[in-house]
């Protein structure tokens, strides 16, 4: 059942991340690699349109970030690491960056990450659990997702909401889930009306027709 | 078009247009032409704005050439052929327009009727809307008409074009893959696809008539164009379908005696009582009757 989901999405991704290299003239993605599973499909989905010479896995280790903690003594060590992973996306010759986040974290996470390609931004954490086997997201969307029930209740709630246009179907989740949902939608409105290049596969999609 | 009276041999060049390269579009489909001919073809059918790539904002109005009877000399030689163009009219307003060459000559054109203007599309900002929806005679007994992609998602549109004698209905689109991950038993197309289906089947079925529908393929931004066109017998059945998202030719031979046959069992063309609708739509609009 998966094998031909798996192939559809590897073609659209393929193609879309082809486009976006020729459109800036670029020749290569220089993607975020924090380990997840997300970061490891959107290797493979990529490696295999574009050739493996054509993907620069970026990652940070912590011992890479102890040097600079002084510069965010608020912050944890990884955000730190998240940022000198984008630090060091940017500073990759002839390059497009990539974030691999999924559209159930980019949708709940606040702030769009600022990378122009989210390769996978258009599939929820539970269908890239079902590709990858598993996924990953910022605490607080694990803790909303948890609040919901799980991933796969809280993907199905968030589809409703933005694929049927059911401004109701939020509701449908137990009243914290729906409370938290609905914060996190909100901190994050007016970062995702500025559009990143996200392959459309779905139905609505975020900076092509979904906007709030 | 010449070749055996009642038998219309179609080609659907399900292509990838070049972003706004007129130059190169037109050099492409011109060698499709050379193609078809070799291959006995009559007809050559290109998706929506074949000429010019879809997602053009600004450029539209770079892109659009004037109204002419004969707009693009380098198609004047080979089989007729329907490209998908911007022309624009006296008062400079763009249109999406179908035309029908024939030596390079324009046979028919139809202008886009409907203009999304919602969800991912944005045509009417940039656009003007089609006043018309007619038929015209192609020769060998064959009466065609042309929609553009939107238009045969508002079924009068098809009406009108069997009320008006078509035989075949020809549908350019530059339509997006969408829902591929519910698409189908383990989303191996997209979930669009069976809408475009009915609605072909069953304008093909109730008027007795052949649909094709020629889908256009390739990436734009972070759309990817779905391919998957297809031709609608006069029976409602899917004659023929090309691959989903990769370039692909489908060749056909399209049969007014099928028309024929497909009509026999049943009157739906026969009786069909346009005085009725015209009356019942005057009384919606207020406008007596």
């Amino acid at each position: 059942m998966t094998e031909g989901r798996g192939r559809r999405v590897a073609e659209i991704v393929g193609a879309v991340a082809r486009q976006a290299l020729a459109d800036r003239g670029a020749s290569r993605i220089a993607l975020l690699d924090d380990g997840a599973p997300e970061a490891e499909l959107a290797a493979r989905l990529l490696a295999a349109a574009l050739g493996a010479e054509r993907v620069v896995r970026v990652t940070a280790e912590d011992g890479e970030v102890e040097s600079v903690l002084h510069l965010a003594p608020h912050a944890d060590a990884g955000r730190v690491r998240d940022e000198a992973r984008r630090l060091r996306a940017r500073l990759v010759d002839d390059a497009l960056a990539a974030h691999p986040a999924n559209k159930t974290a980019l949708l709940l996470g606040g702030e769009l990450p600022p990378e122009p390609l989210l390769p996978l931004g258009d599939l929820w954490a539970s269908e890239v659990a079902e590709l990858a086997g598993g996924w990953s997201a910022p605490p607080e969307v694990r803790r909303i997702a948890a609040l919901a029930g799980g991933i796969e209740a809280l993907d199905a709630a968030l589809r409703r909401w933005a694929d049927g246009r059911d401004a109701a179907a939020l509701a449908s989740l137990p009243a914290e889930a729906a409370e938290a949902v609905a914060r996190a939608l909100a901190s994050g409105r007016a970062s995702r009306l500025h559009p990143r290049i996200v392959p459309k596969i779905g139905t609505r999609t975020l900076g092509v027709d979904l906007f709030e | 078009m010449s070749g055996p009276a009642s038998v219309l041999r179609l080609r659907v060049e399900q292509l990838a247009p070049a972003f706004g390269d007129v130059e190169a579009n037109v050099a492409r489909i011109a060698a499709a032409q050379a193609d078809a001919a070799r291959d006995g073809v009559q007809l050559v059918v290109t998706p929506e704005l074949s000429l010019t790539g879809y997602d053009l904002r600004d450029r539209v109005h770079a892109l659009a050439a004037p109204e002419a009877d004969a707009p693009h000399p380098s198609l004047a030689a080979g089989p007729d052929v329907v490209v998908g163009t911007i022309e624009r009219d006296a008062a400079f307003v763009p249109f999406n327009a179908a035309l029908h060459l024939r030596g390079g000559r324009v046979l028919h054109r139809h202008r886009k009727v409907y203009l999304p203007t919602y969800g991912m599309f944005d045509e009417g900002r940039w656009f003007g809307r089609g006043d018309r929806a007619r038929t015209y005679d192609a020769g060998g007994g064959w009466r065609l008409g042309l929609l553009v992609c939107e238009d045969l998602w508002h079924p009068s549109l098809a009406y009108l074009l069997a009320a008006g004698g078509a035989h075949l209905v020809i549908v350019q689109a530059a339509a997006v893959g969408r829902g591929s991950w519910a698409g189908g038993e383990g989303g191996g197309r997209f979930a669009s696809w069976p809408a475009w289906e009915h609605l072909a089947r069953a304008a093909a079925v109730a008027y007795g008539i052949y649909v094709v529908v020629a889908n256009r393929v390739g990436t734009e931004g972070p759309c990817v164009f779905g391919g998957g066109s297809f031709v609608a017998g006069p029976g409602g059945e899917i004659v023929a379908r090309a691959d989903d998202l990769a370039e692909d030719r489908l060749t056909v031979e399209l049969s007014l005696d099928a028309v024929a046959g497909a009509r026999r069992p049943y009157a739906h063309a026969r009786d069909d009582d346009p005085r009725l609708v015209h009356r019942e739509l005057a009384r919606l609009l207020g406008d007596g009757g």
